[in-house]
């Protein structure tokens, strides 16, 4: 086989990066790169744990998905496979350490993210980002894990609905039923936190 | 040093390798074979049922003085709808575990694993196996006559008009001895225009033939009969 430039590495998509990997395993640097920052953010917004134990938990990920490259499917997205072990992982780590809430900052910077989940509860952003971005965070802490997770994917990690299905292994049905849920548990969970959000009146 | 770089030294230090594709097609191939097994043997438990259920007559309710509701909720075979329902979870469970079960409703694998498993069941019924594992386990599954209703308990009962068994003397199709099932004790059967149902017809007994009969006790050893129907 050629030997390929990074150039053309970068260039490629995760699926065909999987086969090259399975090919010449040096290649799964590449899709460690491309992961890293996304993976490494999801798992601190659905886990509550540290920094630390958040690279360690995306460290077990990874050498999970390496040792797990061949029962790939390619029918699914690469980044819902991964997704899924990531979420597993987070499972399997928080009954590993019983991890307590920490103060972890969920949301840096009320982005386009925020701004949608918002705008689909008919909520009007009354704050500035910061605010915006830590008021969302206080409510988000505070909600059952189910709804949370469900909102981190569509909203902070823009997710489609077969994304969050193949990755929460759900079906598609379940997910909007869930999503709905999400939603009204969060706007609840907003007023009983006090949260400064401006709902705007149906 | 970044994770991804951490990790890709950790892998090659540990000499870590991906895990052979077979591993992945042998697994889900048992999953598959798990589902493939629950669905024949939940074919296998419907087809003892139908049979059961095929097996009683219906309308003999009125001389075990029940109403029909009573009547059905004896002959339900309870043990067997127990262990259709185990089965049927099992095989909602191992189709859960293949690589896309996850993508469809609980209702609708429960749905399609149940009219696979009537299919299934139907065409063994046709078959003959319902009577054959019924057979199977009166033989060698203790208990098994008590947990479930079998219509020989209904038809050895003579004072309430019921009776069971093998002619044994034939005289014509108004007049013959049979043993019953129950304890082999003889009995003269009589009546006048009996009716003979099919496919069982009025003619010279064979050796063994086994009937069912509807009419009444005279005394202990003679029953005036009023109809005749085929054993099985």
């Amino acid at each position: 086989m050629p030997p390929i430039s990074p150039k053309d590495l970068l260039q490629k998509n995760d699926e065909d990066l999987v086969k090259l990997t399975l090919e010449n395993q040096e290649l799964y640097l590449y899709l460690m790169r491309r992961y890293e920052p996304k993976l490494l953010r999801y798992i601190l917004r659905i886990s509550n744990v540290s920094e630390a134990e958040a690279e360690d938990v995306l460290q077990d990920v990874f050498i999970k998905a390496f040792q797990h490259l061949n029962e790939f499917d390619p029918d699914l997205k690469f980044s819902s496979w991964i997704y899924r072990i990531t979420r597993n992982q987070v499972i399997s780590n928080y009954r590993k350490i019983k991890a307590r809430p920490q103060t972890v900052e969920l949301i840096e910077e009320a982005g386009t993210g925020v701004e949608k989940l918002l705008s689909d509860l008919d909520i009007e952003e009354a704050l500035n980002n910061h605010e915006l971005a830590l008021e969302v965070e206080k409510v988000l802490t505070a909600m059952d894990q189910k709804y949370k997770e469900v909102l981190v994917l569509k909203y902070l990690e823009d997710k489609s609905y077969q994304e969050i299905s193949d990755i929460l292994k759900k079906p598609l049905g379940t997910v909007a039923t869930l999503l709905n849920r999400a939603k009204q548990a969060f706007k609840k969970q907003a007023t009983v936190q006090g949260v400064n959000f401006a709902l705007v009146e149906a | 040093m970044t994770i991804s770089e951490k990790t890709f030294a950790a892998i090659k230090e540990q000499k870590i390798t991906p895990k052979p594709r077979w591993e992945f097609i042998l697994k889900d191939s048992v999953v598959w074979v798990m589902f493939s097994l629950a669905l024949i043997v939940e074919g296998m438990l419907v087809s003892v049922t139908i049979f059961l259920f095929s097996d009683q007559d219906w309308d003999i309710y009125n001389k075990l003085e029940k109403n029909i509701v009573e009547y059905a909720l004896i002959i339900v075979p309870y043990f067997w709808l127990v262990l259709m329902a185990i089965f049927c979870g099992l095989a909602w469970l191992n189709f859960r575990q293949t690589k896309k079960g996850y993508r469809f409703h609980t209702y609708l694998v429960v749905l399609v694993s149940g009219v696979s498993g009537l299919i299934l069941g139907t065409t063994f019924f046709y078959f003959g196996l319902g009577n054959k594992i019924d057979q199977l386990f009166t033989a060698k599954v203790p208990y098994y006559e008590r947990m479930v209703c079998h219509k020989s308990e209904f038809w050895e009962q003579p004072k309430l008009g019921l009776l069971a068994g093998e002619i044994v003397l034939w005289d014509g199709p108004d007049r013959f001895v049979i043993k019953d099932f129950d304890n082999g004790n003889e009995w003269i059967v009589t009546g006048a225009q009996v009716i003979w149902r099919e496919p069982y017809q009025p003619g010279p007994p064979g050796p063994r033939r086994k009937i069912k009969l509807i009419g009444s006790q005279i005394n202990d050893n003679t029953f005036r009969v009023l109809e005749v129907r085929p054993w099985q």
